[in-house]
């Protein structure tokens, strides 16, 4: 791995975002890692999933995000990690639009794992949206910014 | 692209491996599989979320119509605007998320043999479980919840009183 200093705005903006995303990845999977039992309970209160996949998503998705977001913050494979967070990205604001339509006042298990904590649903959907946002740029980066720099991309 | 994508799928098979090794040497791991009953197309709660029926007491609109008719003791645990908009009739004020500054004037009316049914806002509202837990954990074993409280009362147009009645 060649660590190449960032060059342009357009690199400085990138290095911002995966960083910003990434520290709130691994941030979000720290209180989840810990209490897998109770962020069963808050995805089971999503109302979404099938009993059977409740605990082994509890106990997969925040290493998911704890690693995927290590991977932006430090530059190893971050492409594949972006993909994997833009994904999840959707499933989550999908999963909260719904349960904001339904009227369900829960607790969206984005940062912690306490029931007793209500969160507003259309708010953490559009925080996911503009993240998404932010992944599509460290996406598509090279076609944004160096079409409009007459650089060739990087390989 | 495809390089992306495969190195995506082996992230994610590197986090399953390691999210499988920790929960199988961490003390708070749990079972792969759980007993969760399958509510995915229940659209209407009948049950709070964090429902536990090992600690938790809940009762039906009938229960809690012939509690009321009984004199039991009712507590409101939503904000006291809400309350004071309008409530159960002969219910106290005691708002879960300011409940140091109103416990001194409800505990006087409070019983430990005496039934107390804590009711909050509507489905979507668990202030009435937190009460009744943290009534129970005060010394109060006969704490129950109403759920769907307040909503459900009104719904079956039952009487109400507001502090303009007063």
């Amino acid at each position: 791995m060649t660590i190449r200093a960032p060059q342009s705005v357009g690199d400085w903006l990138i290095l911002s975002i995966r960083l910003i995303i990434g520290a709130i990845f691994v941030y979000a999977s720290i209180d989840k890692i810990s209490n897998p039992e109770a962020f069963a309970r808050i995805i089971y209160n999503y109302r979404l999933v099938a009993p059977a996949f409740i605990n082994i998503m509890a106990i997969i998705l925040p290493w998911l995000e704890f690693i995927t977001g290590a991977c932006l913050i430090l530059g190893i494979k971050y492409r594949a990690a972006n993909l994997v967070i833009v994904a999840m990205l959707v499933v989550f604001t999908v999963a909260m639009g719904i349960n904001y339509i339904r009227g369900v006042n829960i607790n969206c298990g984005c940062f912690s794992t306490s029931a007793t904590v209500k969160s507003n649903l259309l708010v953490r959907a559009l925080e996911d949206l503009l993240m998404i946002a932010g992944c599509l740029l460290i996406m598509f980066k090279d076609r944004i910014f160096h079409r409009a720099t007459g650089l060739s991309p990087e390989v | 692209m495809l390089k992306s994508l495969k190195e995506a799928l082996i992230l994610a098979i590197l986090a399953a491996v390691l999210a499988l090794i920790f929960n199988f040497l961490s003390p708070n791991g749990i079972a792969l599989s759980g007993t969760w009953y399958d509510n995915r197309e229940k659209v209407v709660l009948e049950e709070p979320p964090s429902y536990d029926p090992t600690v938790d007491s809940l009762l039906t609109m009938q229960d809690a119509f012939a509690l009321w008719k009984d004199s039991a003791t009712f507590i409101d645990a939503r904000e006291p605007d809400e309350y004071a908009a309008g409530h159960i009739p002969g219910a106290y004020c005691l708002p879960f998320e300011e409940w140091d500054d109103y416990w001194d004037g409800v505990v006087d009316y409070l019983a430990p043999e005496k039934k107390i049914v804590c009711y909050c806002g509507g489905l979507d509202c668990e202030l009435s479980l937190f009460a009744a837990r943290e009534l129970k954990n005060l010394g109060y074993p006969n704490s129950y919840i109403f759920f769907g409280g307040y909503e459900k009362w009104v719904a079956a147009e039952l009487p109400i009183e507001s502090d303009h009645d007063n």
